[in-house]
């Protein structure tokens, strides 16, 4: 072959080559030009491109990317150790025939035994592999410098063919990137724009950049009106500004928002009423670029807020006028009752024939159940106004339950009925809750029971059911053998003004109220209740209430059950009492009853009098009506509680009112007085407030009610043991008496000192030598008193203030028994 | 077997006297003359339950003869029952039938029948070879008529089919001698500007200017689209291939704007020469063929058959001397029967390989398969 020729081809043949790279960017398009073209110049058998990235798969090693010609491939594979590679870390190209030993190496297309292979180093990316048969010699020198040339530019071409492929997908990548930021945005918008909230959209400055269709319908203007205004500029109330301002400079950082409640004026000037939300627009420099706020109308809300509250302000205005009412009533009907009530006692005293025993007994009974009628409904009226409130404070049931049952003694041995009541002796401490109305629902019933039972038996059974976490959860069984209910009355026993027959009311009276203020009562008080009756055979009422466990033993529970409340005698005996009543016939009840308890008085008829008499006179209690022409009691214990000159600045007051309404005890407690009386005043009511107020220590109102079986339990002594042990010797008896007044006066005072130093071991040491002397002298009550209280003492759970309230009240009763004895001193003498 | 009708009567009597067998197929070779109603014909075959593939080419050979009407029929036993592929540009790997590996077919031979005026037919032997990888040889031709219009060609089961390929490998291994013999006249010269079959540019000018230059000067006679197919097949273009002969490519037109219409597709950016041949050294050509296929002077060729592709362009060249051709390659073989006598067809277009190189089409080229 000519020269030129020889020449024109080498040089075609780059040419061709060069131009069959780089024609696509698809890197096996490329391959498949370059291999199909050299395959045909070089009349090779077959050629190859081997790979170590493949664009869309993992490669380990090296992999047959693209053949020629094509057959079938798949996964062949090289590692990064294998010989062609180690030869091409020497080389960048080498040739090997089938003499060459390493030729079997090279066999992995197809099965050849003889031929030559030619391998091009394809820069860091892979390799090309040729191979023929029609070439005895291998490839030569020059043909290998040639192709090596043409191969470079194929390497080039493929790194440009992975660098598109990567920027490719990375474009790709954004685009879909952008196109889901767009298509979020076109959602958000499409959401924000369609949806029935309010957006605004503000620069920092506040100047309104973005608004929706719904703020524009919620405010009346067009978008393009809204945008560039300042937001505050819409307000209806110029401070909503600053509020806003000041919360959301509190509220402008990532993460925060804010919501208000403010108004704004629609373009029609009628206000419009949102709930704003609003959040800060922060930059990815971290930013403020302004904020967005989301807008809810609520003028619909707030009209109807308003409606309400005005509606709430007119019932509460009713409620008032109504309790005002009640309270005027009460005063206006309890105050003539008392007066009846109160003469007729003092009436009774006097000597009457037996006819007029009979009239004023009809007129006793009459003016009772008058105010149990009216007593009635005041509490039907407290407790739907929801103003009843519930004590608590500890007290024996046992003790309770025995007093309560006796107080119904007589009216059971007038029909003849057997009359008992049961306690459990598994509640073995003082109970926490509200005797006053467990007193008022368990009298009702009990009285219901005495009531309808004309034959058998009337009882009341008080059960433990559980007790857990400071809890007694215990059942209250009124049972009765009278007319019973029938069945289908028992559902609406309970109701309001519902007998079970009507001939019933005729027959029994009553205004069928009784049950209902049980049942709310019961209910208030988080129990239950229920009938279980029998028409003709009886009825038990059951209910249960929860106590709270005071942690306190019930002792001598026996001894108690004998404290009924007597005559004052010379517990307060000698007290001076102020009384405060602008009504006359009060003035007079009280007077007498006082009297008969030998406590010396003062009356004041009104408020100026009253200041005035307790800046003369030192009390030891006094006794204050509320509702007085002038100034009323409230005030006029304010100006005695504040006059530091008053001799009676720190003297009990106690207040005296017809009006039954809890809020008027607790604006009796505020002002300043001690605790409230309701008229018409029950003399043992009375007295127990004498007792617990006259004398005691600054503490005494706060004992707890467990001391109650230390104070007022002197009782007289007796000396039947002195005189059996003496055979009656006068002067023996008088000895131990003398002895024994010494002794008592003295320990009255070493308790008293005990009691501020809070000396409990000196206190119990005392006790327990005393209490052999107050058995010798019959003085029983005194004797368990003193056992309690040791007992008391030993415990490590009461606190000193307690103890030493319990023990300044055992010194008084041993002052009192110590002048009961003195008595008796006289009378031997 | 040559039927010199091409009844379909004649063509199901003498299958029948082959006695088909599952495993077995047909081979038909029609002549462009005097053919049967195609539709009817499969529809009869397919109504036999025989398998059967063809097609109609411009010429048969049988023995040292060249027959312009009649049929071939032949059996062989089958590796992979004769399929069809339709559109022969839009061939993808996945639309062949997935047959068994290429191993399997090591001891076969696939042939192939393509409608030879079909564009892109190397992209799909491309994908055939990729199917079917260098383990066969491979063996067939361009069909169709001597009108160079494209119309329906090749046929099998399915119908008759143009731009279409039918491939059958047969249980038989081939030994392939394929030359030409063609030389070059004039070149190098650079296929600027192609377009699958048709040169547009040559050293980037108008082709039909480059190629009147070199042929006109020899012939005498300016080449228009009048004359330019009876001129053009004495200098066919040949692509440049290092050690081993041009892949020949038949001008067969010139199209208005001065581009040459080729049998075959002429790689863009390739070096062509233009060709001139000798029918001396086209039959040295033959005998080299021959001699590839295992052939000596004192040793002929013992082939059970002996299938011969041959260029309808090449033959019409040799025009008297073609008989010479086919004696070149009968007096190569050793012929003691009947059903030894080579046979083969007149092709627009050849289709082998080089051993287990290329899959290719060939212009005036001689393609002689001997089996075993």
């Amino acid at each position: 072959m000519p020269f030129r020729i020889k020449i024109i081809q080498d040089i075609s043949l780059l040419y061709e080559l060069s131009l069959s790279v780089g024609s696509s960017l698809d890197p096996r398009v490329n391959c498949q030009n370059f291999l199909n073209t050299i395959t045909r110049r070089k009349s090779l058998n077959f050629s190859s491109i081997w790979l170590n990235k493949i664009p869309e798969k993992e490669v380990d090693g090296y992999e047959l990317f693209e053949v020629c010609p094509n057959f079938r491939k798949s996964n062949i594979c090289l590692s990064n150790h294998h010989f062609i590679l180690k030869q091409l870390e020497k080389n960048p190209y080498f040739n090997i025939s089938h003499h060459d030993p390493n030729f079997k190496e090279l066999v992995q297309e197809k099965k050849v035994t003889s031929g030559s292979y030619a391998i091009f180093k394809l820069g860091n990316i892979g390799f090309l592999k040729l191979f023929a048969n029609n070439r005895e010699n291998g490839f030569s020198d020059i043909e290998m410098a040639q192709l090596k040339q043409v191969v470079d530019k194929l390497n080039i071409s493929l790194d440009g063919c992975f660098a598109h492929i990567q920027l490719k997908e990375e474009t790709q990548q954004r685009l879909e990137a952008q196109q889901a930021i767009k298509e979020s945005e076109e959602k958000y918008r499409g959401a924000l724009e369609n949806m029935e909230l309010g957006l605004l959209e503000v620069n920092p400055d506040g100047h309104i950049i973005r608004a929706n269709n719904a703020i524009c319908q919620m405010l009346g203007y067009q978008a393009d009106e809204l945008v560039g205004k300042q937001e505050r500029s819409l307000y209806r109330i110029p401070e909503d500004s600053e509020n806003v301002l000041t919360n959301w400079t509190y509220a402008n950082t990532p993460g925060r928002h804010h919501s208000y409640e403010l108004q704004f004026n629609h373009k029609n000037g009628a206000p419009v009423w949102v709930l704003m939300s609003r959040a800060p627009v922060i930059n990815p420099h971290g930013q403020n670029t302004g904020s967005f706020g989301i807008y809810f109308d609520i003028t619909a809300r707030k009209t109807l807020e308003q409606e309400l509250s005005d509606a709430k302000m007119v019932a509460e205005r009713a409620r008032l006028a109504e309790r005002q009412f009640i309270t005027h009533m009460s005063h206006e009907i309890r105050t003539p009752i008392n007066a009846v009530i109160g003469m007729t006692h003092l009436l009774s005293t006097t000597k009457l024939d037996e006819t007029q025993k009979d009239y004023l007994n009809s007129l006793d009974f009459s003016a009772k159940s008058l105010l149990g009628i009216i007593d009635n409904i005041l509490d039907l009226s407290k407790i739907d106004a929801g103003v009843i409130e519930f004590e608590q404070q500890p007290f024996d049931l046992d003790y309770f339950q025995k007093n309560l049952v006796r107080s119904f003694k007589f009216k059971s041995e007038e029909k003849n009925l057997l009359l008992y009541g049961e306690s459990d002796p598994d509640i073995d401490h003082i109970v926490v809750g509200d005797p006053i109305r467990l007193n008022q629902i368990l009298t009702n019933l009990l009285a219901n029971a005495l009531k309808f039972t004309e034959n058998g038996e009337v009882s009341l059974h008080v059960k433990l059911l559980s007790k857990s976490a400071g809890k007694y959860l215990i059942q209250f069984r009124v049972h009765d053998t009278g007319i019973g209910i029938p069945e289908d009355k028992l559902d609406t026993i309970f109701e309001y003004f519902k007998q079970a027959d009507p001939q019933i009311s005729r027959k029994f009276g009553g205004t069928g109220l009784g049950l209902t203020i049980v049942k709310q009562l019961v209910e208030m008080q988080g129990g239950t209740i229920h009938i279980e009756s029998e028409e003709g055979k009886g009825s038990d009422f059951i209910f249960e209430l929860s106590f709270g466990d005071s942690g306190i033993p019930v002792e001598s529970r026996h001894e108690h059950a004998g404290l009924e409340y007597q005559t004052a005698d010379n517990r307060i005996a000698g007290s001076h009492v102020m009384i405060v009543e602008d009504n006359l016939l009060n003035q007079k009840l009280l007077c007498k009853t006082l009297e008969g308890w030998d406590c010396t008085y003062a009356v004041a008829h009104n408020s100026a009098e009253a200041i005035n008499l307790s800046k003369q006179q030192q009390f030891d209690i006094i006794l204050m009506d509320i509702h007085m022409p002038d100034q009323d009691g409230f005030e006029t214990t304010g100006i005695i509680r504040n006059d530091t000159q008053n001799i009676n600045k720190t003297t009990p007051i106690i207040a005296l009112t017809a009006a039954a309404m809890a809020d008027e005890k607790r604006k009796a407690l505020e002002a300043g007085m001690n605790s409230f009386l309701t008229k018409p005043i029950s003399p043992n009511s009375l007295l127990d407030h004498l007792c617990q107020y006259i004398k005691p220590s600054e503490n005494a109102k706060k004992a707890p009610q467990f001391c109650k079986p230390l104070d007022f339990t002197s009782n007289e002594p007796d000396l039947s043991y002195l005189k059996k042990i003496s055979n009656g010797d006068p002067e023996f008896i008088l000895g131990i008496l003398n002895d024994f007044k010494k002794e008592a006066d003295q320990a009255v005072a070493e308790l008293e000192r005990y009691a501020q130093e809070g000396d409990l071991e000196k206190t119990f040491a005392l006790l327990h030598k005393l209490q052999p002397n107050f058995a010798m002298l019959g003085l029983n009550t005194l004797c368990e008193n003193s056992k309690t209280l040791q007992k008391i003492l030993m415990q490590d759970d009461n606190s000193l203030e307690i103890l030493q309230v319990c023990i300044n009240k055992m010194a008084i009763n041993l002052q009192r028994a110590s002048r009961l004895v003195s008595d008796k001193i006289d009378l031997c003498q | 077997m040559y039927l010199e009708k091409s009844t379909i009567e004649s063509i199901l009597e003498t299958i029948d006297t082959l006695q088909v067998k599952q495993n077995e197929v047909v081979l038909i070779l029609l002549s462009e003359l005097d053919l049967p109603d195609m539709d009817l014909l499969i529809q009869q075959l397919n109504d036999k339950k025989v398998a059967f593939f063809g097609g109609v080419f411009p010429g048969l050979i049988i023995g040292n003869q060249m027959f312009s009407t009649g049929c071939i029929l032949k059996k062989f036993k089958a590796i992979v029952m004769p399929f069809c592929l339709s559109g022969i540009g839009q061939v993808q790997v996945s639309d062949f039938p997935d047959y068994k590996t290429p191993e399997e077919f090591r001891n076969g031979t696939a042939l192939v029948l393509l409608d030879g005026l079909a564009p892109n037919i190397y992209a799909f032997l491309g994908k055939l070879n990729e199917l079917l990888g260098g383990e066969c040889g491979f063996i067939g031709g361009g069909a169709g008529f001597m009108s160079l219009q494209p119309q329906k060609c090749v046929f099998c089961e399915e119908g008759f089919k143009q731009n279409a390929a039918v491939v059958c490998i047969i249980e038989k291994k081939v030994n392939l001698g394929i030359r030409h013999g063609w030389e070059h006249f004039a070149g190098p010269m650079v296929a600027t500007q192609v377009e699958d079959n048709t040169i547009k540019q040559l050293n980037w000018r108008n082709a039909i200017d480059v190629y009147n230059e070199i042929v006109s000067v020899d012939c005498g006679t300016t080449l228009n689209q009048d004359n330019f197919g009876k001129i053009a097949q004495g200098y066919p273009f040949g692509i440049l291939r290092e050690n081993e002969d041009d892949i020949v490519r038949d001008p067969i037109a010139l199209n208005g704007d001065g581009s040459i219409e080729c049998i075959g597709e002429v790689p863009p950016n390739t070096v062509l020469h233009v060709l001139k041949g000798r029918p001396a050294a086209l039959l040295e050509a033959t005998k080299q063929a021959m001699r590839d296929c295992g052939s000596s002077e004192s040793q002929p060729i013992n082939a059970s058959e002996t299938l011969i592709v041959d260029c309808i362009t090449r033959a019409l060249f040799l025009e008297n001397q073609f008989i010479e051709e086919m004696n070149i390659i009968r007096n190569s073989l050793q012929i003691s029967s009947p059903d030894q006598e080579p046979y083969g067809v007149l092709s627009l277009g050849e289709i082998s390989s080089y051993g287990d190189g290329m899959l290719e089409l060939f212009n005036k080229t001689i393609v002689v398969g001997t089996f075993n």
